[in-house]
Formats: structure tokens, C-alpha cells, sequence
């Protein structure tokens, strides 16, 4: 589903290097990327998104070679195949949940249609905050937003969840309520979970945990 | 195109506060310069009406703006006065038309001027009679549009007392309202006219003949405005009607009576000119031409707006570098939302379009207001500019 050969890439300001010889997902199998700071993780995420240019190598996703891509063929590709967790939410605090959870819709060239509704009538329910989907985000808990971002990742059916340390601001509680709810509906829609994480807790939820530590000091990740 | 709109709109809502002062600032900006010159055109077309009729004006030397002023929109203070002699001397004259004016007087707290005349500056000034007639006889009046509205249909009209305590003056008279003009959009609509005998009347001149005509008053006002012989007896009738208006009597010679000015419509340019040549040298009376007077004011009101075009012009030019920093650091503070944006698969151009749109309906809003300023403004303007 998703295979990366020789992937190389620096920063020019620093002496870091991301080296990547091979790394392979099947579909379904749910990958949890683990490793100090500042050894890679993020920005390997971000390469496969296409968010990061200038990267050398091979990225092939559902036999797409994504090098090749053009920057608009990697626009629909994280708008429609890609549902991003961040760390930080990243929500839109003047929007109301459900302007949040629909805002890929929003933002894509094509209007807001009637599925769209209904998928997010239904995260929502599945969140528990039916009554407060009009609601400002802002005025969530932290717990309650992470949940609200997770719905927004997931509003578009995505074949691949790219999550980047998605429960490093929530306590123990709300961690494992954001695991669940993101397992639960990544296997509901099949959809493959690459995740960066720094907790060793609920690792056993992935099928895959692969260490990037070797990465930091200009190593080289191969995938056995 | 309806999602960015929305979320354009949930933007501008969550940051209302500074949203709504850029609108008022910019509606300011774009207000301000088109009702200064939409005001001052006006104006200078109020004046430059007004000042065709009479297109001369013959009255005492000294301030030749408050001559015109006062002659032609009611307003201002005329310390000077000829006497009517001069007005009949000067009428005699078959080719010109004129009517004196005598504006000593008011009614409504100084809010109705009395136009002491004759009916020819009714008939020179083309005003109509919406209904009634004339004044005709002594105490009676013909109201202008707008004092005829306040009146409200009471039948008379109480004159002002001269001076600000009345002591020794004439008491006020109750003018019966004989008439009312139709609507002409000029300083007639709230003047009040009455014959020169009335104004003289109000003056002090004459008065209802009582056997108590007699009195401390007398002796005080003996020599009442230059006329000798006249006095404000010591138990006014205030009150002119068919029963006391054969009593009523003047002192001294009317040739001594005092008016303020004389409207004169030459019937020809040599009469015109004949006329301005004749008071060329004369010491104690003038002649102005309103049109030329008004020119020097509006040379003035253009001096003001210039000024006034720099402040808006510096006020435009601050809305603009407002408007231009808060874009910008909006912009900068939203850089993780446009990343978040970008994350989201959203193209450049769709960013782009949300901005444009935001600015878009700020810019509408701003185009609103300052239509709304510009209305609001016109609406309390005239009272600030206006002549009349």
C-alpha cells in the first residue's frame, strides 16, 4: 500500500540527513513510528504527504509513484487519501465542530454534498457531542478538540491516517479515548494508521512499531 | 464558493471588534470627502440662487456682506439703516423695481425673521400665495411655508420682544396671519412678511391712540430712532385689530423712518449700471451686487474645503496603511491556520479566494457605512452650512 526505497533528505541549514532504504504498509496494518527527538519522524510523515519537497527516492502509495506527482495530483491526494492528526489539533477555534470536521470539504473544489453531512452527523455522535456540534471549539477541553480533530481526519473516508504525536498535550484518559476512537473508525473505513509517537503506552495497538533512533545520528532505517 | 463565504464570514465574526473598526474607519474615509463636496456644492448653488434676486442691493455704508446677509437670507445682524426717504427717492426711478426691506424684527424666539416690504418683492421674488392674501392692512402678516407648517393653522402670531429684557421697548404684537406662501425652498419660506407700516409699527413709530398716551416713557423715548416726536406710550395695545385700527397713529416724518435695505431689480443693464455710478460717490449709502459678494464668501468656503481635502486626504492615506497592516499581521498570525489549510489539501488559490473574500465583504460593509455616513451626515449638514 505504501512503500518507500532509498528516500534521502537534508536539511540545507542543518548537517541532518533522513535516510530510508526500505519501509513498507500493508493495508490495514497500523504503524507506530517511535524515536527521540529531532531524529526524522515528523518530517517523514510530512515527505509522504507531500507537504515537504525535495526528497529523493521512491514513495509509492496504491502503486502511485508520488515523486512524480504533480503538486496538485498531491493536493487531492492529502485532501481525499490522507486524514492528518496533529499534535497540537490544529482547529480552527472561530469554527464550530462540525465547520471544523467538514473543513476538508470546505476547503476541496467541489461543494459540501450530503454524505459529507451525514458522515460528520455520524463522528460526531460517535465523539458523543451531538448537542454541541454548533458549538465553538474553543470552548471544548483539550480532550474533546483532540476528538473533534480526529473526526475531521476521518470526515473524507482516508485510505492512510498520517497522526504526529497525536496524544502528546492529553492525559492518560483522553489518550486512550483518541486511540480507540481512531483505531475504531481506521478499521471501520480499512483505513491504515502510520503513527508518530513518543508514548510507550498502547503500542501494542499497532500492528508494527518501528524505531527511528539509529536515525538521529545519520544511520540508515531498513525495514526487515 | 458558499463554504469560503461561510467560513470568510466566521473569520470576520470571531474578530468583529477590530472589523467593525476598520469599516468605520474606512466608511469614514470614503464619507467624509464626497459629503464636504457634495455640501459645499450645494451650498454654493444655495448661494449662487439666492444671490440672482434682487440682483442689487442699496442700503447704509459699512459692512457690505452683513447687507447681504441680512438682505438676502435673513440672517446676521445689520447695524446700519437708511432712512425711507431714501427708498422713495430711489423708487421713483420708472426703470428700475424695488421693494424695501426693513429686518430689525423677529418672531418664535428669533427663529422667524419680520420682513417689513411691499408687495412688489413678493411679485419680484415670484412667491405665490398658497392661501389668503395679502398684508393689507396694519397688524397682519403673510407667513412663509415653513412658518406656516409650525403655526399649525393658529391664526396669529406673536413678535419678539426687541431687546433681551424689553424695558422701555415696545411690547409684542400679535400679528393676525392674513396669508401663507407657497413653498419656494429659499430664506422666504421661514421669514415672516409684513407692510413697512407694521414694521414700523413694532419699531415704535405709531401706536393705538389711548387718552393715557402719556407717560415716563414718554419723556425716555422722546426721540425714538432719529424721529422726533415718537415715543412708546406707557399702555400698549398690543393686540391690531378692525375695532383700534383707525386709532392708530404715527410721529415725526415717515421720510425719517428707518429701513434697512433696499432690493432693486433694474429692468434694464444701462438702468443697472446708471445706478451703481449714481451711489459711487455717496457717503452714506452703498451698493452691493449679492453675486459678487457671495463669489468672495465661496472664494473663502474653497480655501476651507482645500484644507479640509488634505485632512481627509491624510485620514485616507492612515485607513489605507491601517488597512494594509492589520491584513498583514492577520495574516501572519494566521499562519498555522493557512498551514493547517494547506495540510488539508486546500490549493493556494483557494487560500487566496478566502482572503479576497474576507476582504471583499469588509470592503461591502465599509461601502455600506459610508453610504450610511454620507446620508447621515447630508442629514445634519445643511443645518451646520446652510444659510437657511
Amino acid at each position: 500500500m505504501l512503500s518507500v526505497r532509498n528516500l534521502k533528505f537534508g536539511y540545507s541549514q542543518t548537517s541532518f540527513q533522513l535516510n530510508v532504504s526500505l519501509f513498507d504498509m500493508e493495508p490495514g496494518q497500523h504503524t507506530a513510528i517511535t524515536g527521540p527527538s529531532g531524529c526524522g519522524k515528523t518530517t517523514f510523515l510530512n515527505i509522504i504527504a507531500g507537504v515537504i519537497a525535495g526528497a529523493t527516492g521512491q514513495i509509492t502509495f496504491q502503486d502511485e509513484e508520488l515523486g512524480q506527482a504533480t503538486p496538485q495530483r498531491m493536493r487531492k491526494f492529502r485532501n481525499e487519501a490522507v486524514g492528518f492528526v496533529f499534535q497540537d489539533f490544529r482547529l480552527l477555534e472561530y469554527l464550530s465542530i462540525r465547520d471544523n470536521i467538514l473543513l476538508p470539504r470546505t476547503l476541496s473544489t467541489r461543494p459540501v454534498n450530503q454524505d459529507d453531512l451525514v458522515r460528520a452527523n455520524q463522528l460526531i455522535s460517535r465523539v458523543g457531542l451531538d448537542q454541541l456540534e454548533d458549538r465553538h471549539v474553543r470552548n471544548l477541553s483539550r480532550g474533546e478538540q483532540q476528538r473533534v480533530a480526529v473526526c475531521r481526519a476521518l470526515i473524507a473516508n482516508p485510505a492512510l491516517i498520517l497522526a504526529d504525536e497525536p496524544t502528546a498535550n492529553l492525559d492518560a484518559r483522553n489518550s486512550a479515548a483518541v486511540w480507540d476512537l481512531l483505531f475504531d473508525e481506521a478499521n471501520a473505513i480499512g483505513a491504515t494508521i502510520l503513527a508518530v509517537t513518543h508514548a510507550s503506552v498502547g503500542l501494542d495497538r499497532f500492528s508494527q512499531v518501528i524505531a527511528f533512533d539509529q536515525l538521529r545520528n545519520g544511520g540508515e532505517l531498513c525495514q526487515e | 464558493m458558499s463554504g469560503i463565504i461561510r467560513l470568510a464570514f466566521s473569520y470576520l465574526r470571531s474578530q468583529w471588534k477590530l472589523a467593525v473598526t476598520l469599516v468605520v474607519i474606512i466608511g469614514l474615509a470614503i464619507a467624509l470627502p464626497i459629503t464636504a463636496n457634495r455640501v459645499v456644492s450645494r451650498y454654493e448653488r444655495e448661494l449662487t440662487a439666492r444671490s440672482a434676486s434682487p440682483p442689487l442691493l442699496v442700503g447704509a455704508r459699512g459692512d457690505r456682506f452683513d447687507l447681504v446677509l441680512r438682505s438676502q437670507f435673513f440672517v446676521g445682524e445689520l447695524q446700519q439703516s437708511m432712512t425711507y426717504g431714501e427708498f422713495a427717492s430711489l423708487k421713483q426711478n420708472e426703470e428700475l423695481v424695488s421693494a424695501p426691506l426693513h429686518l430689525v424684527h423677529s418672531s418664535g424666539q428669533g427663529a422667524w425673521p419680520v420682513v417689513g416690504t411691499t408687495s412688489v418683492y413678493l411679485t419680484a421674488q415670484q412667491l405665490e400665495l398658497e392661501r389668503g392674501a395679502v398684508f393689507a392692512e396694519l397688524g397682519t402678516c403673510v407667513v412663509g411655508a415653513e412658518v406656516a407648517e409650525w403655526l399649525q393653522g393658529a391664526s396669529t402670531l406673536k413678535t419678539d420682544l426687541p431687546g433681551t429684557f424689553g424695558f422701555g421697548d415696545m411690547i409684542p404684537y400679535d400679528l393676525q396671519v392674513v396669508g401663507s406662501l407657497v413653498r419656494s425652498n429659499s430664506p422666504d419660506d421661514r421669514a415672516v412678511f409684513v407692510s413697512l407700516e407694521t414694521a414700523w409699527l413694532l419699531d415704535g413709530y405709531g401706536h393705538v391712540h389711548q387718552e393715557s398716551d402719556v407717560g415716563t416713557a414718554v419723556n425716555r423715548n422722546s426721540y425714538l430712532h432719529g424721529v422726533p416726536g415718537a415715543h412708546i406710550p406707557a399702555d400698549s395695545e398690543a393686540h391690531i385689530n378692525s375695532q383700534n385700527r383707525h386709532l392708530v397713529h404715527f410721529h415725526g416724518d415717515r421720510t425719517d423712518y428707518r429701513i434697512s435695505a433696499v432690493g432693486v431689480w433694474p429692468v434694464t443693464s444701462e438702468a443697472s449700471a446708471l445706478l451703481k455710478v449714481g451711489y459711487q460717490d455717496n457717503r452714506q449709502l452703498q451698493i452691493v451686487v449679492p453675486h459678487d459678494e457671495f463669489g468672495k464668501l465661496m472664494q473663502q468656503v474653497v480655501k476651507v474645503k482645500d484644507v479640509l481635502d488634505l485632512v481627509f486626504a491624510l485620514l485616507l492615506f492612515i485607513a489605507v496603511v491601517m488597512v494594509i497592516t492589520t491584513t498583514y499581521q492577520s495574516v501572519q498570525l494566521r499562519q498555522t491556520h493557512l498551514e493547517t489549510m494547506r495540510y488539508l489539501g486546500c490549493a493556494v488559490s483557494r487560500v487566496r479566494l478566502l482572503l479576497i473574500t474576507e476582504f471583499g465583504v469588509l470592503a461591502g460593509f465599509a461601502v455600506l457605512t459610508s453610504i450610511l455616513f454620507t446620508i447621515l451626515f447630508e442629514a445634519i449638514a445643511p443645518s451646520l452650512l446652510s444659510l437657511f
